[in-house]
């Protein structure tokens, strides 16, 4: 490699540190400094003559690095390295510093300390400048095609939107029709709309109508261009690399041709076998073959399998007009490529059967919200009428009960949110259909948080649902009357209750789908303690994920109302969609490289990263080698931090390279106080040191910083090398445990630097030298009196005494 | 051609490598064919001043085991520097310091205290400690100086080439010594065991990597085929350097690092510390180490990056 010749460039930031900081003093001081060609001083170096400065410097070829002290750095260095890779330089070949925030003002009651810490500061980053390396872009194609999982609401909106931005899309639904558990829910609150309504398709269908909203079967949905809907349908397996997944479907048989299906329900009138219909929650029959009313999609039949006798009958194949019925169909493994994927597989009543005292299955008149609804419906199996079940007479006395499996540490802990407005728009429709009806609802608390929610349960009162505030203890049946009897304590009139009623019906917890856990598993996706997908970030990427290019939405990570089911599916549309519109992904390779000379095999590495980013290559005699994917590898440095033969390293960040800045920190003190390292995340930790100084915090100048991607990449032998070489005390700052930008860096840092204070005691060193804080932007005050704190300890237990 | 010309030598060590050497059975013929043994204290009769009277460098190669612990070591440490081409050091204790280097958790005052006054075998009730120099009634009896902290070979001479291991594997010190009959040697500095760790050549079988508890060989029943630390019992194979082939594993026991420091690594305890908490399900975990030194720098202590423990005036 070219002997680095590096060129320094001092902005005094309009004049405002050079109150503080010697610069005549600063500036001799990197002429001196070995490798160093150019020195330049302004009042600023991120535009304008100053930035030209630098890439004047760079096309004549007296630099070939470049060390830029400037004012906000997160900022600067983006113009910069552009203007330096224009400029013909690779741009990873500039360190760019921060002398106002990081030393000038925090330190500005001190002048003189500052300027030797400013010293200290610039000699850090000449020794790494001279050690960094070119880093090439890498680019990785990306297919223009998206997988959507789930076709409930969530899942066909997204499917839509991606459909018409011109991508190939394919809709994948395990059940044999599209809908998901709207198109059971009858209608929606708080418009009180059909469940089925959709957003029509924008695209020209040529006889659809652009209004707001159809029912699915109308909406021409199935005909979107670039749409593939496949039903009957679950992902078995994924490989392949985001942008370029390859994906295998198990398609199990529909037994009856889509294609050629005309829907004339001639196979339903002679089919001999009849069973509870699942799709309307067992309350009526349906036969071996038949579709959902009201219909979705697709628009033609289905064979039960676990009710068809085939060709022992196969009556059905007899009467067909359009020969559409393949008994023989078999399962199909279906593989697609797509660039990104898409999890809408939404959430499911949780099973009250295990709640014991509410007797759900032991008597037929204790129901669930589904079952309410499909009675409601006038497709549904009572046509509207709502009935007790066990003897199909109407039900006049309607108790509902609220929190049932949820907000129950028994159970699921969690509010499942919609249940509270899922009740209430029951009531209200009951109460209007049948004014005389008696309707109780039993709860803990009502919660109606969202828009127009709070009039919709003022609607309710007004009509006369009666409200108690209580978990009902029991719910009992009396055998003579045939009625059942809810034993709750009222806890606003602070008695007890007995509501004789003739239907129950149970608000239930909400929890993910079935399989979601198994789906997780194929996709390297988390789940949270509640068991739905655990989005990247809940404030700021609420439909992504850690893995790149799959994207969730809807009810797959908490339930949700529509409105806000399509709001999220919406998003992951939008995120799906720009992950892979340029056809390619082009990134700087910032990335772990393994050295396959010294990678040992010990298979750490793939369990710490927390992008699945390393894999086990086989080579000769079963040996395997950690391999990096550049793609997805973020450049945190956890598997260096992990990694026990030193066989990992950063392209951006070397082991030399980190030595040599710890060396150039500690090697001037020009305090009179002992010399502490805080080693600190690019992330919250810097941002901390950022701000202590931003709002002119001080903390003396003895507190060196070493910044690093994250606090993960910390070995514990960074730590003794600090002590061996000069600091006092080391101070480890990165983000707060759960709120860590590289997921588990600053937990995987605690645990070294606990395990390194054990070692500090074994070595006769006070382990108080030794301690992380987790800090946060708007906690640069937190970080300005740890450093005073572990400056006046670290005085406390005088000067350290290494042999 | 000339035989080449060997020496052999013992500093602060248990005599282990002095075994290995000739563990490496009927290949002692083929030393002997081509190469002569000047000097090998633990089984030819020769002085020291038979040795300092040799001409420099008329000792071709110089394997030297032991720590330097004492005067004495570091006296022919720099003696055989000084006699040798070739210097190798031969063993964990002249390369990493090994056990002798655990010493450096104490001083000699500490370290003498404990060994000859308060160990409960001894009896000593006159408080009897080495002295370094005693006047007695025939005159002046010299020991050689008992140091407070033991040092490797490299850190007290230059050093050509390392073989560590406690005691070296004997593949290996067939291979260097092949390596050496032959002219064959490796760029200076090198270590004649292997870059890869002792993980590569284990054949136990790797499964999630996740440490929940940190437990003793006893206290778990072992398969006998997954690796130790997926049965929760410490095992240095990921952080020490191999050549060994993991006979230790194969034999059903954990390695405890006898090899050293992987290459690109400079303290094999703190390297270890570091993948041990990354992989440690639960801080609480870090709490049930109990004897961190004695855990990851069994072999190591006096070769890693503090070498010893601070003593309080």
């Amino acid at each position: 490699m070219e002997e680095a010749k590096v060129g320094v460039f001092l902005s005094d930031c309009g004049g405002q540190i050079s109150k503080i900081l010697d610069f005549e003093a600063l500036a001799e001081f990197v002429k001196k400094v070995d490798g160093v060609t150019f020195v330049a001083r302004s009042s600023e170096f991120w535009r304008g003559q100053g930035l030209k400065t630098i890439t004047d410097a760079v096309k004549s070829g007296k630099i070939n690095r470049a060390v830029v002290a400037e004012n906000v750095p997160k900022i600067s260095e983006i113009v910069i390295a552009k203007a330096v890779e224009e400029a013909g330089l690779n741009p990873h070949l500039v360190e760019v510093l921060d002398l106002k925030d990081h030393c000038a003002w925090p330190h500005r009651d001190a002048p003189s300390e500052a300027t030797e810490k400013a010293k200290a500061m610039l000699l850090a980053a000449i020794e790494k400048a001279k050690l960094l390396e070119p880093i090439d872009k890498a680019e990785f194609p990306t297919v223009k095609s998206v997988l959507v999982i789930g076709g409930g609401i969530a899942g066909m909106q997204a499917a839509e939107d991606l459909a018409e931005m011109g991508f190939q899309v394919h809709l994948i639904e395990k059940e044999p029709f599209l809908g998901g558990l709207a198109a059971k829910a009858g209608r929606f609150f708080p418009t009180d709309d059909c469940a089925i309504c959709i957003q029509s398709p924008t695209v020209d269908l040529k006889t659809v109508t652009h209004t707001s909203r159809k029912c699915v079967y109308r909406s021409g949905f199935s005909e979107i261009p670039n749409l593939n809907v496949l039903t009957n349908s679950k992902v078995v397996k994924v490989e392949g690399v985001p942008g370029n997944f390859k994906v295998t479907l198990e398609r199990r048989p529909r037994y009856v041709s889509e294609e050629k299906c005309v829907a004339c329900d001639l196979c339903t009138s002679v089919c001999p076998v009849e069973v509870p219909d699942d799709y309307n929650a067992k309350l009526s029959t349906r036969k071996a073959i038949y579709v959902n009313k009201p219909l979705v999609y697709p628009a033609a039949y289905v064979i039960d399998e676990k009710a068809c006798k085939f060709h022992e009958c196969a009556k059905c194949v007899e009467v067909c007009p359009a020969k559409a019925i393949d008994l023989d169909q078999k399962t199909e493994y279906v593989t697609l490529n797509v660039g990104s994927i898409i999890v809408a597989t939404g959430f499911r009543e949780y099973n009250p059967n295990v709640i014991k005292e509410y007797h759900y299955s032991e008597y037929p008149d204790v129901i669930t919200h589904l079952e309410l609804a499909r009675m409601l419906d006038a497709f549904g199996p009572t046509k509207g009428m709502i009935v007790k079940p066990s003897n199909g007479k109407p039900a006049k006395r309607i108790v509902f009960v609220q929190c049932v499996g949820s907000r129950d540490r028994r159970w699921n802990p969690y509010c499942s949110s919609i249940c509270c407005m899922i009740s209430l728009k029951h009531a209200t429709l009951i109460k209007t259909a049948h004014p005389d009806a008696d309707v109780t609802i039993c709860y803990i608390d009502i919660r109606t948080t969202g828009r127009e929610h709070e009039y919709y349960y003022e609607k309710a009162r007004e009509l006369g649902v009666k409200f108690v505030k209580g978990r009902p203890a029991e719910i009992l049946h009396d055998p003579a009357t045939n009625t059942l009897i809810v034993e709750v304590e009222d806890e606003l009139l602070r008695r007890l209750l007995e509501l004789e009623t003739d239907l129950v019906v149970l608000a239930t917890a909400m929890v993910p789908s079935e399989e979601t856990k198994k789906l997780a598993e194929i996709l390297g996706l988390e789940l949270d303690q509640d068991g739905f997908f655990k989005e990247y970030n809940a404030k700021l990427r609420p439909t992504e994920t850690k893995r790149r290019g799959i994207f969730l939405c809807g009810g797959a990570t908490f339930p949700k109302d529509a409105p806000t089911a399509s709001l999220h599916a919406h998003s992951a549309a939008v995120k799906a969609a720009k992950f892979i519109m340029q056809g390619k992904i082009v990134k700087d390779l910032k990335t772990a490289v393994v050295n396959e000379d010294y990678c040992g095999n010990c298979q750490f590495c793939p369990v710490t990263c927390p992008y699945g980013a390393i894999t086990l290559e086989p080579k000769e005699n079963k040996h395997f080698v950690a391999h990096v994917s550049e793609l997805l590898c973020e450049g945190c440095g956890i598997c260096v931090g992990t990694c026990p033969v030193g066989a990992i390293e950063l392209r951006h960040l070397k082991q030399d390279q980190i030595a040599a800045q710890m060396r150039a920190l500690l090697s001037v003190n020009g305090t009179p106080k002992p010399l502490i390292l805080a080693i600190s995340c690019s992330e919250c930790g810097n941002a901390a040191v950022d701000s202590s100084g931003m709002a002119m915090m001080n903390y003396p100048a003895n507190v060196r910083v070493l910044r690093v991607p994250c606090t993960g990449i910390v070995q514990v032998r960074h730590i003794l090398e600090a002590f061996k070489a000069g600091a006092q005390g080391v101070m480890v700052v990165g983000c707060k445990p759960d709120g860590c930008h590289y997921e588990v860096g600053s937990q995987k840092a605690k645990k070294k630097v606990e395990l390194a204070k054990m070692l500090l005691n074994a070595y006769g060193i006070e382990p108080e030298r030794l301690e992380m804080f987790n800090l946060v932007y708007i906690e640069g005050d937190k970080f300005a009196e740890a450093a005073k704190n572990m400056t006046e300890k670290v005085e406390k237990l005088g000067v350290l005494q290494l042999a | 051609m000339d035989k080449l010309k060997f020496a052999f030598y013992w500093a602060a060590s248990c005599g282990g490598c002095e075994i290995a050497v000739l563990d490496i059975n009927e290949k002692i013929l083929d030393v002997i064919a081509k190469a002569d043994i000047l000097f090998w204290p633990v089984a030819m009769d020769i002085k020291y001043k038979d040795v300092e009277n040799m001409p420099d460098k008329s000792i071709d190669v110089c394997f030297f085991n032991g720590a330097i612990r004492n005067e004495e070591n570091e006296r022919m440490a720099k003696l055989l520097r000084q006699k040798s081409k070739i210097l190798v050091a031969f063993g964990s204790c002249a390369c990493d310091g090994c056990v002798i280097g655990l010493g450096n958790l104490w001083n000699r005052e500490k370290i003498f205290e404990r060994a000859y006054l308060e160990t409960p075998s001894t009896r000593n009730s006159e408080g009897t400690t080495p002295q370094f120099r005693v006047k007695v009634k025939q005159g002046e009896l010299e020991l050689p100086e008992f140091y407070d902290t033991v040092k490797t070979l490299a850190q007290t001479v230059d050093v050509d080439y390392f073989i560590s291991g406690c005691p070296p594997p004997v593949p290996r010190i067939i291979e260097a010594l092949d390596a050496i009959l032959n002219g064959k040697l490796p760029p200076k500095g090198s270590s004649l065991l292997l870059n890869k760790a002792v993980c590569d050549e284990c054949p136990r079988e790797k499964k999630d990597r996740k440490i929940t508890q940190v437990k003793r060989i006893y206290e778990i029943e072992d398969d006998f085929k997954t690796c130790f630390l997926d049965q929760n019992v410490i095992c240095m194979g990921a952080a020490t350097r191999g050549g060994c082939g993991a006979q230790c594993l194969k034999a059903n026991v954990p390695c405890t690092g006898c090899g050293g420091p992987a290459p690109r690594v400079p303290d094999q305890g703190a390297a270890m510390i570091s993948a041990f908490a990354s992989i440690a399900v639960e801080p609480s975990v870090i709490e049930q180490i109990v004897d961190p030194v004695g855990t990851f720098y069994k072999y190591s202590l006096a070769n890693s990056i503090l070498r010893r423990k601070v003593m309080s005036k």
